[in-house]
């Protein structure tokens, strides 16, 4: 499996972390916060996303339509088994990152955001 | 109340700018995050150009292009084939979701009808051809309807039955009597196109029947290429076999589009290089434009018709549920 690029690893982790929730401008959000403080192009997520439903990592459907959205539906997401798959592997890499940076750079003060 | 109706106006334009695919996702959501309009519209023309060139990518057939691009170059110059391609690469992007409303179809033959009335007579002929043409082009309004008529009324008689959810048994099954439909039709695609390429320099002269034959021939190695290429195992998780099902109707049905096209094209070649002799230059010149402008008619209302069906059918399987399939 090709790996993710950095945009889709973004994308597929706020699906991940929305989990039923996932939908345009609640994975927009996300994406923003976790990008922080870049500020991300709606439009983008848009691509991401139809790109990642083609390579099979998420599906999507239809949810009701709401008057708040003028009548119109959701397109929810949800993380497909390949995706989780490509995620399990991006966080092994960051780990491997994270070790090898402590371990050449340990004297640096590093703290976790959370 | 103006200012408004221009508000309200423009703000349709732009909405129609998203692609159908995308645009109740898009829209709800921009809808949903920006109450103010001006916001409204400002985000839809930030998002548009991704979200097209998204549904552009989605979308292409780059060899069912490079067919469609051969026949403009043939019939036209290479210059019309090169402002054509990305215009028909942007057209795939904006394929609507669904048939056209038959009103609105019925609605459309009439107005080219009468186009063609009003473009004929602005055109300084004298008061007898004005007449003739009077005479040939006025039942025109007649002739679009009842074909256009006839085109859905020949639609129809293949309605969608999809369910609201199957079980992945059954799609499967679904997915493979299309595959079994669409090889034999590919099969006979090949045999028609390969005899068509050998007759049509024959039948309209080498100088335009080679360049023809050798499109006609194109298609049909195209066909034989994708019987025989490498066939992905369907996937087994249901919502990525509808999705792959999905994606076979489209490239399916862009070749079927592209094919029809290429059937006319030599009619069309007939007409303008003056199959009909031995009457009038006028009424010659007047019964070519009635004949190129029938021919065109009845391959566009087929193609957004059967085009339209197959859409529908494709809107249906991203709706589509899955059920526990009934143990044997």
């Amino acid at each position: 499996m090709e790996p993710l690029g950095q945009f889709e690893q973004l994308v597929l982790t706020a699906i991940l972390a929305l989990g039923e929730d996932a939908y345009g401008v609640t994975i927009h959000a996300k994406v923003e916060d976790l990008s922080s403080p870049r500020k991300i192009a709606r439009g983008a997520v848009y691509a991401t996303l139809d790109r990642m439903e083609d390579k099979g990592l998420i599906a999507s459907w239809m949810s009701e339509p709401t008057p708040e959205r003028g009548g119109r539906s959701r397109r929810h997401y949800r993380l497909e088994k390949p995706g989780e798959k490509a995620l399990r592997e991006t966080a092994k890499q960051a780990q491997r990152l994270i070790d090898t940076i402590s371990r050449r750079l340990g004297g640096l003060a590093w703290k976790p955001s959370r | 109340m103006e200012a408004l109706a221009l508000g309200s106006w423009l703000e349709q334009m732009l909405e129609r700018l998203i692609p159908p695919a995308a645009r109740e996702a898009v829209l709800g959501d921009l809808r949903e995050s920006y109450a103010e309009r001006s916001d409204y519209l400002r985000e839809i023309l930030k998002a548009a150009p991704y979200v097209i060139a998204s549904q552009m990518r989605r979308h292409l057939n780059l060899p069912v292009l490079m067919l469609q691009g051969a026949m403009i170059f043939w019939f036209f110059n290479g210059r019309m084939a090169a402002l054509a391609l990305p215009v028909l690469a942007l057209r795939e992007a904006y394929q609507p979701l669904a048939r056209p409303d038959p009103r609105v179809a019925l609605r459309g033959a009439l107005v080219l009808s009468f186009a063609s009335l009003l473009v004929g007579l602005a055109t300084r002929m004298p008061l007898i051809h004005a007449l003739l043409y009077l005479l040939l082009v006025g039942p025109l309004s007649f002739v679009l309807c009842g074909l256009r008529t006839g085109v859905i009324i020949g639609i129809d008689r293949y309605d969608t039955i999809l369910p609201d959810a199957m079980s992945l048994a059954a799609l499967r099954a679904r997915h493979g009597d299309f595959l079994r439909r669409q090889r034999r039709r590919r099969w006979l695609d090949i045999a028609m196109l390969g005899i068509a390429a050998l007759c049509w320099p024959r039948l309209i002269g080498p100088s335009l029947g080679l360049p023809l034959g050798a499109v006609f021939l194109a298609a049909a190695l195209y066909q034989f290429n994708t019987l025989f290429r490498d066939v992905r195992e369907a996937p087994t998780n249901f919502a990525r076999l509808a999705q792959h099902h999905a994606d076979e109707m489209q490239d399916d049905a862009q070749f079927r589009r592209f094919i029809c096209w290429l059937w006319v094209a030599p009619g069309l070649c007939l007409i303008q290089t003056g199959m009909v002799s031995g009457i009038a230059p006028q009424a010659q010149i007047v019964l070519q434009a009635v004949l190129t402008v029938l021919l065109c008619f009845a391959a566009g209302a087929i193609n957004r018709e059967q085009c339209g069906r197959v859409r529908e059918e494709i809107s249906l399987l991203g709706l589509l549920r899955e059920t526990p399939s009934i143990p044997a």
